[in-house]
Protein backbone atom coordinates (compact mmCIF):
# COMPACT_ATOMS: atom_id res chain seq x y z
CA UNK A 1 0.00 0.00 0.00
CA UNK A 2 1.32 3.45 -0.81
CA UNK A 3 1.59 6.10 1.87
CA UNK A 4 -1.41 7.86 0.35
CA UNK A 5 -3.51 4.69 0.31
CA UNK A 6 -2.60 3.87 3.90
CA UNK A 7 -3.64 7.33 5.06
CA UNK A 8 -6.93 7.09 3.18
CA UNK A 9 -7.60 3.74 4.79
CA UNK A 10 -7.16 5.22 8.27
CA UNK A 11 -9.28 8.26 7.46
CA UNK A 12 -12.01 5.90 6.25
CA UNK A 13 -11.81 3.84 9.45
CA UNK A 14 -12.05 6.89 11.67
CA UNK A 15 -14.94 8.34 9.71
CA UNK A 16 -17.11 5.58 11.16
CA UNK A 17 -16.78 7.02 14.66
CA UNK A 18 -18.71 10.12 15.61
CA UNK A 19 -18.27 9.67 19.35
CA UNK A 20 -14.98 10.44 21.09
CA UNK A 21 -15.54 7.35 23.23
CA UNK A 22 -15.48 5.09 20.19
CA UNK A 23 -12.35 6.80 18.88
CA UNK A 24 -10.57 6.29 22.18
CA UNK A 25 -11.73 2.70 22.38
CA UNK A 26 -10.34 2.08 18.91
CA UNK A 27 -7.03 3.76 19.80
CA UNK A 28 -6.86 1.65 22.98
CA UNK A 29 -7.37 -1.49 20.88
CA UNK A 30 -4.65 -0.41 18.46
CA UNK A 31 -2.39 0.37 21.40
CA UNK A 32 -2.87 -3.04 22.92
CA UNK A 33 -2.18 -4.72 19.58
CA UNK A 34 1.02 -2.79 18.85
CA UNK A 35 3.93 -5.12 18.09
CA UNK A 36 6.19 -5.66 21.12
CA UNK A 37 9.12 -3.28 21.41
CA UNK A 38 12.44 -4.66 22.72
CA UNK A 39 13.21 -3.69 26.33
CA UNK A 40 16.86 -2.98 25.46
CA UNK A 41 15.74 -0.25 23.08
CA UNK A 42 14.00 1.68 25.87
CA UNK A 43 16.99 3.96 26.16
CA UNK A 44 17.12 7.66 26.98
CA UNK A 45 18.30 8.62 23.50
CA UNK A 46 15.15 7.02 22.07
CA UNK A 47 12.86 8.77 24.55
CA UNK A 48 10.66 11.52 23.08
CA UNK A 49 10.39 14.72 25.10
CA UNK A 50 7.16 16.63 25.51
CA UNK A 51 4.89 13.72 26.34
CA UNK A 52 3.37 13.14 29.76
CA UNK A 53 3.78 9.44 29.21
CA UNK A 54 7.10 7.97 28.20
CA UNK A 55 7.47 7.33 24.47
CA UNK A 56 10.38 5.54 22.82
CA UNK A 57 10.95 5.65 19.09
CA UNK A 58 13.55 3.62 17.24
CA UNK A 59 14.41 4.25 13.58
CA UNK A 60 16.59 2.06 11.37
CA UNK A 61 17.44 2.41 7.67
CA UNK A 62 16.76 -0.79 5.78
CA UNK A 63 16.94 -1.13 1.97
CA UNK A 64 16.50 2.63 1.44
CA UNK A 65 13.48 2.94 3.72
CA UNK A 66 13.10 3.96 7.34
CA UNK A 67 11.73 1.30 9.65
CA UNK A 68 10.14 2.62 12.84
CA UNK A 69 9.27 0.80 15.99
CA UNK A 70 7.96 2.50 19.09
CA UNK A 71 6.39 2.06 22.49
CA UNK A 72 4.78 4.00 25.29
CA UNK A 73 3.71 3.22 28.83
CA UNK A 74 0.30 4.81 28.11
CA UNK A 75 -2.09 2.89 25.91
CA UNK A 76 -3.84 5.74 24.07
CA UNK A 77 -0.41 7.04 23.12
CA UNK A 78 0.49 3.54 21.95
CA UNK A 79 -2.56 3.65 19.74
CA UNK A 80 -1.42 6.88 18.14
CA UNK A 81 2.07 5.47 17.76
CA UNK A 82 0.60 2.45 16.06
CA UNK A 83 -1.09 4.75 13.52
CA UNK A 84 2.11 6.68 12.88
CA UNK A 85 4.28 3.59 12.58
CA UNK A 86 1.71 1.97 10.28
CA UNK A 87 1.74 4.96 7.95
CA UNK A 88 5.37 6.02 7.96
CA UNK A 89 7.39 2.85 8.56
CA UNK A 90 8.88 1.34 5.40
CA UNK A 91 8.81 4.68 3.51
CA UNK A 92 11.79 6.46 2.05
CA UNK A 93 13.03 9.55 3.90
CA UNK A 94 11.94 11.70 0.91
CA UNK A 95 8.40 10.34 1.09
CA UNK A 96 8.20 11.15 4.78
CA UNK A 97 9.62 14.63 4.36
CA UNK A 98 7.22 15.51 1.57
CA UNK A 99 4.19 14.49 3.66
CA UNK A 100 2.40 17.11 5.74
CA UNK A 101 1.03 14.74 8.44
CA UNK A 102 -2.37 16.40 8.10
CA UNK A 103 -4.26 13.10 8.13
CA UNK A 104 -4.03 13.26 11.94
CA UNK A 105 -6.13 16.40 11.87
CA UNK A 106 -8.52 14.87 9.38
CA UNK A 107 -9.24 11.99 11.72
CA UNK A 108 -9.81 14.48 14.53
CA UNK A 109 -6.86 13.52 16.69
CA UNK A 110 -5.39 16.95 17.14
CA UNK A 111 -8.69 18.50 18.06
CA UNK A 112 -9.61 15.52 20.18
CA UNK A 113 -6.55 15.39 22.33
CA UNK A 114 -5.63 17.66 25.19
CA UNK A 115 -2.98 20.36 24.69
CA UNK A 116 -0.30 18.36 26.48
CA UNK A 117 -1.27 15.35 24.43
CA UNK A 118 -1.19 17.39 21.25
CA UNK A 119 2.32 18.48 22.22
CA UNK A 120 3.29 14.86 22.68
CA UNK A 121 1.84 14.11 19.27
CA UNK A 122 3.76 17.00 17.75
CA UNK A 123 6.98 15.79 19.39
CA UNK A 124 6.43 12.36 17.86
CA UNK A 125 5.92 13.87 14.42
CA UNK A 126 8.97 16.09 14.81
CA UNK A 127 11.09 13.08 15.78
CA UNK A 128 9.91 11.09 12.75
CA UNK A 129 10.72 14.02 10.45
CA UNK A 130 14.09 14.52 12.10
CA UNK A 131 14.98 10.86 11.57
CA UNK A 132 13.95 11.21 7.92
CA UNK A 133 16.06 14.31 7.33
CA UNK A 134 19.07 12.68 8.99
CA UNK A 135 18.81 9.84 6.51
CA UNK A 136 18.16 11.52 3.15
CA UNK B 1 -23.82 30.39 53.17
CA UNK B 2 -24.85 27.05 51.67
CA UNK B 3 -23.06 25.32 48.82
CA UNK B 4 -25.60 26.40 46.21
CA UNK B 5 -25.17 30.04 47.19
CA UNK B 6 -21.42 29.54 47.07
CA UNK B 7 -21.54 27.99 43.61
CA UNK B 8 -23.51 30.94 42.30
CA UNK B 9 -20.50 33.14 43.07
CA UNK B 10 -18.27 31.28 40.59
CA UNK B 11 -19.24 31.98 36.95
CA UNK B 12 -16.98 29.27 35.54
CA UNK B 13 -18.94 26.58 37.35
CA UNK B 14 -21.77 27.09 34.90
CA UNK B 15 -19.76 26.48 31.78
CA UNK B 16 -19.63 23.29 29.77
CA UNK B 17 -16.84 21.36 28.08
CA UNK B 18 -17.52 19.08 25.12
CA UNK B 19 -21.18 19.83 25.73
CA UNK B 20 -21.05 18.45 29.28
CA UNK B 21 -21.14 20.36 32.56
CA UNK B 22 -17.63 21.15 33.75
CA UNK B 23 -16.59 19.27 36.87
CA UNK B 24 -13.55 21.17 38.05
CA UNK B 25 -11.36 19.01 40.27
CA UNK B 26 -8.03 20.72 39.67
CA UNK B 27 -8.35 23.23 42.48
CA UNK B 28 -4.91 22.51 43.92
CA UNK B 29 -3.43 23.80 40.66
CA UNK B 30 -5.56 26.92 40.69
CA UNK B 31 -8.96 27.67 42.15
CA UNK B 32 -11.76 29.30 40.22
CA UNK B 33 -12.45 33.00 40.56
CA UNK B 34 -15.60 34.22 42.37
CA UNK B 35 -17.61 37.19 41.14
CA UNK B 36 -16.51 39.54 43.99
CA UNK B 37 -12.88 38.97 42.96
CA UNK B 38 -13.67 39.59 39.31
CA UNK B 39 -15.65 42.69 40.33
CA UNK B 40 -12.83 44.03 42.47
CA UNK B 41 -10.35 43.69 39.63
CA UNK B 42 -12.75 45.37 37.23
CA UNK B 43 -13.61 48.12 39.70
CA UNK B 44 -9.98 49.02 40.31
CA UNK B 45 -9.15 48.83 36.62
CA UNK B 46 -12.05 51.03 35.64
CA UNK B 47 -12.09 53.49 38.53
CA UNK B 48 -9.01 53.41 40.67
CA UNK B 49 -5.94 52.91 38.52
CA UNK B 50 -2.97 54.87 39.79
CA UNK B 51 0.51 54.09 40.94
CA UNK B 52 0.91 53.69 44.68
CA UNK B 53 2.65 55.77 47.32
CA UNK B 54 4.17 58.08 44.73
CA UNK B 55 1.77 60.82 43.82
CA UNK B 56 -0.21 63.47 45.61
CA UNK B 57 -3.26 63.18 43.43
CA UNK B 58 -6.59 61.88 44.66
CA UNK B 59 -6.73 58.61 42.75
CA UNK B 60 -3.24 57.63 43.88
CA UNK B 61 -4.36 58.09 47.46
CA UNK B 62 -7.44 55.92 46.90
CA UNK B 63 -5.41 53.20 45.20
CA UNK B 64 -2.81 53.25 47.95
CA UNK B 65 -5.48 53.03 50.61
CA UNK B 66 -7.08 50.03 48.90
CA UNK B 67 -3.72 48.29 48.63
CA UNK B 68 -2.74 48.97 52.23
CA UNK B 69 -6.16 47.92 53.52
CA UNK B 70 -5.56 44.61 51.79
CA UNK B 71 -2.34 44.29 53.75
CA UNK B 72 -4.27 44.81 56.99
CA UNK B 73 -6.82 42.24 55.94
CA UNK B 74 -4.18 39.63 55.08
CA UNK B 75 -2.38 40.30 58.36
CA UNK B 76 -5.63 39.66 60.23
CA UNK B 77 -6.36 36.56 58.16
CA UNK B 78 -3.14 34.82 59.18
CA UNK B 79 -2.89 36.55 62.57
CA UNK B 80 0.39 38.28 61.78
CA UNK B 81 1.41 40.46 64.73
CA UNK B 82 2.30 43.43 62.51
CA UNK B 83 1.00 44.33 59.01
CA UNK B 84 4.47 45.50 57.97
CA UNK B 85 5.44 41.82 58.06
CA UNK B 86 3.17 41.17 55.08
CA UNK B 87 5.15 41.42 51.83
CA UNK B 88 3.10 41.26 48.64
CA UNK B 89 4.66 39.16 45.89
CA UNK B 90 3.52 37.62 42.62
CA UNK B 91 2.95 34.22 44.22
CA UNK B 92 4.37 31.46 46.38
CA UNK B 93 7.22 30.84 43.95
CA UNK B 94 8.23 34.49 44.07
CA UNK B 95 7.96 34.50 47.88
CA UNK B 96 10.15 31.42 48.23
CA UNK B 97 12.77 32.64 45.78
CA UNK B 98 12.89 35.99 47.55
CA UNK B 99 13.39 34.15 50.82
CA UNK B 100 16.06 31.80 49.52
CA UNK B 101 17.96 34.77 48.17
CA UNK B 102 17.58 37.28 50.98
CA UNK B 103 17.71 34.82 53.83
CA UNK B 104 20.69 33.19 52.19
CA UNK B 105 22.53 36.49 51.89
CA UNK B 106 21.86 37.30 55.52
CA UNK B 107 22.41 33.99 57.25
CA UNK B 108 23.94 31.24 55.09
CA UNK B 109 27.70 30.63 54.74
CA UNK B 110 29.75 27.97 53.03
CA UNK B 111 29.30 24.58 54.67
CA UNK B 112 25.98 25.50 56.31
CA UNK B 113 23.03 23.17 55.87
CA UNK B 114 19.49 23.58 54.59
CA UNK B 115 16.96 20.82 55.28
CA UNK B 116 14.12 20.40 52.79
CA UNK B 117 11.43 17.76 52.79
CA UNK B 118 11.35 15.20 50.03
CA UNK B 119 7.67 15.90 49.34
CA UNK B 120 8.16 19.52 48.31
CA UNK B 121 6.81 21.25 45.25
CA UNK B 122 9.74 22.28 43.03
CA UNK B 123 9.06 25.88 44.08
CA UNK B 124 10.17 25.00 47.60
CA UNK B 125 13.14 22.93 46.47
CA UNK B 126 14.83 24.54 43.48
CA UNK B 127 15.37 27.97 45.17
CA UNK B 128 17.17 26.16 48.03
CA UNK B 129 19.26 24.18 45.56
CA UNK B 130 20.20 27.48 43.92
CA UNK B 131 21.08 28.96 47.30
CA UNK B 132 23.26 25.94 48.13
CA UNK B 133 25.05 26.24 44.79
CA UNK B 134 25.61 29.96 45.34
CA UNK B 135 26.88 29.67 48.90
CA UNK B 136 28.50 26.24 48.90
CA UNK B 137 25.90 25.09 51.41
CA UNK B 138 24.61 21.54 51.80
CA UNK B 139 21.05 20.43 50.98
CA UNK B 140 19.73 17.74 53.30
CA UNK B 141 16.63 15.64 52.85
CA UNK B 142 13.84 15.12 55.34
CA UNK B 143 12.26 11.90 54.09
CA UNK B 144 8.69 10.63 53.80
CA UNK B 145 7.54 7.04 54.36
CA UNK B 146 6.03 4.71 51.72
CA UNK B 147 2.59 6.32 51.99
CA UNK B 148 4.06 9.80 51.73
CA UNK B 149 3.86 10.80 55.42
CA UNK B 150 6.60 13.21 56.44
CA UNK B 151 9.00 11.55 58.90
CA UNK B 152 9.26 14.60 61.12
CA UNK B 153 10.52 12.38 63.95
CA UNK B 154 13.81 12.17 62.02
CA UNK B 155 14.28 15.94 62.03
CA UNK B 156 16.18 16.22 65.36
CA UNK B 157 18.77 13.72 64.13
CA UNK B 158 19.27 15.65 60.88
CA UNK B 159 19.94 18.97 62.57
CA UNK B 160 23.57 19.82 63.30
CA UNK B 161 25.22 23.02 64.53
CA UNK B 162 25.60 23.97 60.83
CA UNK B 163 21.88 23.77 60.06
CA UNK B 164 20.41 27.19 59.27
CA UNK B 165 17.04 26.62 57.60
CA UNK B 166 14.30 23.99 57.43
CA UNK B 167 11.85 24.39 54.53
CA UNK B 168 8.65 22.38 54.46
CA UNK B 169 5.13 22.62 53.08
CA UNK B 170 2.20 23.13 55.42
CA UNK B 171 0.20 20.80 53.15
CA UNK B 172 1.77 18.85 50.28
CA UNK B 173 0.19 19.58 46.91
CA UNK B 174 0.43 15.88 46.05
CA UNK B 175 -0.40 14.13 49.31
CA UNK B 176 -2.82 16.59 50.87
CA UNK B 177 -1.48 15.76 54.32
CA UNK B 178 -1.21 18.49 56.93
CA UNK B 179 2.32 18.49 58.28
CA UNK B 180 2.78 19.03 62.03
CA UNK B 181 4.23 22.52 61.73
CA UNK B 182 3.94 23.33 65.45
CA UNK B 183 6.09 20.33 66.35
CA UNK B 184 8.61 21.01 63.60
CA UNK B 185 8.75 24.65 64.74
CA UNK B 186 9.46 23.59 68.30
CA UNK B 187 12.40 21.46 67.16
CA UNK B 188 13.70 24.31 65.00
CA UNK B 189 13.36 26.88 67.76
CA UNK B 190 15.17 24.65 70.25
CA UNK B 191 18.09 24.35 67.82
CA UNK B 192 18.17 27.95 66.62
CA UNK B 193 17.12 26.96 63.08
CA UNK B 194 14.82 29.09 60.91
CA UNK B 195 11.60 27.49 59.68
CA UNK B 196 10.17 28.38 56.27
CA UNK B 197 6.67 27.10 55.54
CA UNK B 198 5.33 26.82 51.99
CA UNK B 199 1.69 27.59 52.62
CA UNK B 200 0.48 27.49 48.99
CA UNK B 201 -1.96 24.68 49.87
CA UNK B 202 -2.10 25.28 53.62
CA UNK B 203 -3.71 28.71 53.29
CA UNK B 204 -6.56 27.15 51.31
CA UNK B 205 -7.44 24.33 53.67
CA UNK B 206 -6.40 25.43 57.16
CA UNK B 207 -7.17 28.36 59.40
CA UNK B 208 -3.66 29.71 59.46
CA UNK B 209 -2.34 31.46 62.55
CA UNK B 210 1.33 32.13 61.95
CA UNK B 211 1.95 32.90 65.61
CA UNK B 212 0.38 29.65 66.77
CA UNK B 213 2.25 27.69 64.09
CA UNK B 214 5.50 29.11 65.41
CA UNK B 215 7.24 29.27 62.04
CA UNK B 216 9.47 32.14 60.94
CA UNK B 217 8.15 32.55 57.38
CA UNK B 218 4.95 31.60 55.61
CA UNK B 219 4.54 31.89 51.82
CA UNK B 220 1.44 31.55 49.63
CA UNK B 221 -0.23 32.42 46.33
CA UNK B 222 -3.47 34.33 45.76
CA UNK B 223 -4.66 32.29 42.79
CA UNK B 224 -5.15 29.10 44.79
CA UNK B 225 -7.30 30.97 47.34
CA UNK B 226 -9.75 32.41 44.80
CA UNK B 227 -7.92 35.74 44.30
CA UNK B 228 -6.27 37.02 41.14
CA UNK B 229 -3.29 35.19 39.63
CA UNK B 230 -0.04 37.10 39.96
CA UNK B 231 -0.69 37.86 43.62
CA UNK B 232 0.99 36.34 46.61
CA UNK B 233 2.23 36.88 50.11
CA UNK B 234 5.36 36.38 52.10
CA UNK B 235 4.93 36.70 55.83
CA UNK B 236 8.06 36.81 57.95
CA UNK B 237 9.01 37.74 61.48
CA UNK B 238 9.90 41.41 61.55
CA UNK B 239 13.29 41.12 63.23
CA UNK B 240 14.34 38.64 60.52
CA UNK B 241 12.94 40.57 57.56
CA UNK B 242 14.76 43.63 58.89
CA UNK B 243 18.08 41.83 58.80
CA UNK B 244 17.59 40.55 55.25
CA UNK B 245 18.82 42.48 52.20
CA UNK B 246 16.32 43.01 49.36
CA UNK B 247 16.41 40.80 46.28
CA UNK B 248 15.20 43.40 43.78
CA UNK B 249 16.16 47.04 43.65
CA UNK B 250 14.21 49.97 42.22
CA UNK B 251 10.87 51.70 42.65
CA UNK B 252 9.64 52.46 46.12
CA UNK B 253 12.01 50.11 47.93
CA UNK B 254 14.50 52.89 48.60
CA UNK B 255 14.83 55.53 51.23
CA UNK B 256 17.58 57.56 49.57
CA UNK B 257 19.58 57.01 46.42
CA UNK B 258 22.88 58.68 45.62
CA UNK B 259 25.13 57.85 42.70
CA UNK B 260 27.25 55.52 44.82
CA UNK B 261 24.69 53.71 46.91
CA UNK B 262 21.19 53.55 48.36
CA UNK B 263 19.51 53.05 51.65
CA UNK B 264 16.36 51.00 51.77
CA UNK B 265 12.81 51.80 52.73
CA UNK B 266 11.38 50.29 55.90
CA UNK B 267 9.32 47.09 55.78
CA UNK B 268 7.45 45.99 53.82
CA UNK B 269 8.38 48.34 50.97
CA UNK B 270 11.99 47.18 51.06
CA UNK B 271 10.82 43.92 49.47
CA UNK B 272 8.27 45.38 47.03
CA UNK B 273 10.41 46.83 44.27
CA UNK B 274 8.75 48.12 41.12
CA UNK B 275 5.11 48.90 40.48
CA UNK B 276 3.01 46.56 42.58
CA UNK B 277 0.19 44.39 41.23
CA UNK B 278 -2.18 47.29 41.76
CA UNK B 279 -5.29 45.63 40.31
CA UNK B 280 -4.57 42.09 41.47
CA UNK B 281 -3.41 42.32 45.07
CA UNK B 282 -6.59 44.03 46.38
CA UNK B 283 -8.60 41.01 45.13
CA UNK B 284 -7.17 39.16 48.12
CA UNK B 285 -9.70 41.12 50.21
CA UNK B 286 -12.93 39.81 48.69
CA UNK B 287 -11.32 36.36 48.43
CA UNK B 288 -10.67 36.35 52.17
CA UNK B 289 -14.18 37.62 52.91
CA UNK B 290 -15.62 34.76 50.90
CA UNK B 291 -13.31 32.13 52.41
CA UNK B 292 -14.54 33.12 55.85
CA UNK B 293 -18.10 32.23 54.80
CA UNK B 294 -17.42 29.02 52.90
CA UNK B 295 -19.32 25.98 54.15
CA UNK B 296 -17.27 22.97 55.29
CA UNK B 297 -17.08 20.01 52.89
CA UNK B 298 -16.40 17.11 55.21
CA UNK B 299 -18.94 14.86 53.46
CA UNK B 300 -17.22 15.20 50.07
CA UNK B 301 -13.79 14.58 51.57
CA UNK B 302 -14.93 11.55 53.55
CA UNK B 303 -16.79 10.06 50.58
CA UNK B 304 -13.86 10.41 48.16
CA UNK B 305 -11.32 9.22 50.71
CA UNK B 306 -13.35 6.17 51.66
CA UNK B 307 -14.15 5.27 48.04
CA UNK B 308 -10.59 5.60 46.78
CA UNK B 309 -9.09 3.65 49.68
CA UNK B 310 -11.57 0.82 49.17
CA UNK B 311 -11.55 0.75 45.36
CA UNK B 312 -9.81 -2.37 44.00
CA UNK B 313 -6.72 -1.56 41.93
CA UNK B 314 -6.53 2.03 43.17
CA UNK B 315 -3.57 3.04 45.30
CA UNK B 316 -4.14 6.30 47.15
CA UNK B 317 -1.09 8.11 48.51
CA UNK B 318 -1.21 10.34 51.54
CA UNK B 319 -3.44 8.10 53.66
CA UNK B 320 -4.10 8.92 57.30
CA UNK B 321 -6.12 7.68 60.26
CA UNK B 322 -7.23 11.20 61.05
CA UNK B 323 -9.08 12.86 58.19
CA UNK B 324 -8.89 16.22 59.94
CA UNK B 325 -5.21 16.12 58.95
CA UNK B 326 -6.00 15.59 55.28
CA UNK B 327 -7.02 18.21 52.75
CA UNK B 328 -9.37 17.12 49.94
CA UNK B 329 -6.41 16.55 47.63
CA UNK B 330 -6.28 12.95 46.40
CA UNK B 331 -3.36 11.60 44.40
CA UNK B 332 -3.50 8.01 43.30
CA UNK B 333 -2.26 5.38 40.90
CA UNK B 334 -4.42 2.77 39.19
CA UNK B 335 -3.01 -0.67 38.61
CA UNK B 336 -2.72 -1.42 34.89
CA UNK B 337 -3.87 2.06 33.79
CA UNK B 338 -1.61 4.98 32.99
CA UNK B 339 -2.46 8.31 34.62
CA UNK B 340 -2.33 10.07 31.26
CA UNK B 341 -4.85 7.68 29.68
CA UNK B 342 -7.20 8.11 32.62
CA UNK B 343 -6.90 11.90 32.54
CA UNK B 344 -7.59 11.99 28.80
CA UNK B 345 -10.72 9.89 29.13
CA UNK B 346 -11.98 11.78 32.20
CA UNK B 347 -11.39 15.06 30.35
CA UNK B 348 -13.80 13.90 27.68
CA UNK B 349 -16.36 13.29 30.39
CA UNK B 350 -16.07 16.92 31.46
CA UNK B 351 -13.83 16.32 34.47
CA UNK B 352 -10.77 18.54 34.87
CA UNK B 353 -8.07 16.96 36.96
CA UNK B 354 -4.32 16.79 37.05
CA UNK B 355 -2.05 13.99 35.90
CA UNK B 356 1.69 13.65 35.85
CA UNK B 357 4.44 14.56 38.26
CA UNK B 358 2.73 17.62 39.71
CA UNK B 359 5.95 19.61 40.09
CA UNK B 360 7.27 17.14 42.64
CA UNK B 361 9.64 14.83 40.79
CA UNK B 362 11.70 13.79 43.83
CA UNK B 363 8.49 12.71 45.57
CA UNK B 364 7.44 10.68 42.51
CA UNK B 365 10.84 8.96 42.60
CA UNK B 366 10.41 8.23 46.29
CA UNK B 367 6.93 6.79 45.79
CA UNK B 368 8.23 4.73 42.85
CA UNK B 369 5.81 6.12 40.26
CA UNK B 370 6.29 8.04 36.99
CA UNK B 371 3.25 10.16 37.75
CA UNK B 372 -0.11 10.14 39.48
CA UNK B 373 -3.66 11.27 38.92
CA UNK B 374 -4.85 14.01 41.29
CA UNK B 375 -8.39 15.09 42.08
CA UNK B 376 -8.47 18.16 44.31
CA UNK B 377 -11.73 19.55 45.66
CA UNK B 378 -12.87 23.01 46.70
CA UNK B 379 -15.83 23.88 48.93
CA UNK B 380 -17.91 24.54 45.80
CA UNK B 381 -17.56 20.92 44.63
CA UNK B 382 -20.72 18.99 45.47
CA UNK B 383 -21.17 15.43 46.65
CA UNK B 384 -22.87 14.62 43.35
CA UNK B 385 -19.80 15.88 41.46
CA UNK B 386 -17.68 13.60 43.65
CA UNK B 387 -19.99 10.69 42.86
CA UNK B 388 -19.84 11.49 39.16
CA UNK B 389 -16.05 11.53 39.39
CA UNK B 390 -16.01 8.08 41.00
CA UNK B 391 -18.41 6.57 38.43
CA UNK B 392 -16.46 8.14 35.58
CA UNK B 393 -13.18 6.89 36.98
CA UNK B 394 -14.58 3.34 37.15
CA UNK B 395 -15.75 3.63 33.56
CA UNK B 396 -12.35 4.93 32.40
CA UNK B 397 -10.56 2.11 34.21
CA UNK B 398 -12.77 -0.50 32.60
CA UNK B 399 -12.11 1.01 29.15
CA UNK B 400 -8.40 0.58 29.71
CA UNK B 401 -8.52 -2.90 31.20
C1 LIG C 1 2.73 23.33 47.69
C2 LIG C 1 2.97 24.33 46.59
N1 LIG C 1 4.04 25.14 46.66
C3 LIG C 1 4.28 26.08 45.73
C4 LIG C 1 3.48 26.23 44.63
C5 LIG C 1 3.82 27.27 43.61
O1 LIG C 1 2.82 28.22 43.55
P1 LIG C 1 2.81 29.32 42.40
O2 LIG C 1 2.95 28.60 41.11
O3 LIG C 1 1.49 29.98 42.56
O4 LIG C 1 3.94 30.24 42.66
C6 LIG C 1 2.37 25.39 44.50
C7 LIG C 1 1.49 25.51 43.32
O5 LIG C 1 1.36 24.64 42.50
C8 LIG C 1 2.11 24.43 45.50
O6 LIG C 1 1.05 23.61 45.42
Amino acid sequence: MTLQEKKEQIIEEFSMFDEWLDKYEYLIELGKALAPYPEEKKTDDRLIKGCQSRVWLDAQMSGGTLVFSADSDAVITRGIISLLVGVYSGRTPQEILSDDFSFLETIGLKENLSPTRANGLLSMIETIRKKASENV
Amino acid sequence: MNIQQLREQFPQLSRTVYGKPLVYLDNAATSLRPQPVIDKWTEISSERTANLHRAVHHIAAEATEEYENTRLKVAGFINAPDPSEIVFTSGATHSLNLLAFSLGEAFVRQGDEIIVSEAEHHSNLVPWQMLCARKGAVLKRLTVDDSGRLQEELLPSLITPRTRIVAVAHISNVLGLVNPIEEIAAVCRKNGVLLVVDGAQGIVHQQVDVQALGCDFYAFSGHKMYASPGTGVLWGRKELLEQMPPMFGGGEMIETVSWESSTYAPLPRKFEAGTQNISGTPTLSPAIDLMRQMPPQEDVKEYVYRTLTEEPGVRLFGTTFDLSLKAPVFSFAVEGAHHEDLALILDKMGIALRSGQMCAEPLMDRLGVTGLLRASFAPYNTLSEAEFFVTSLRKAISMLK
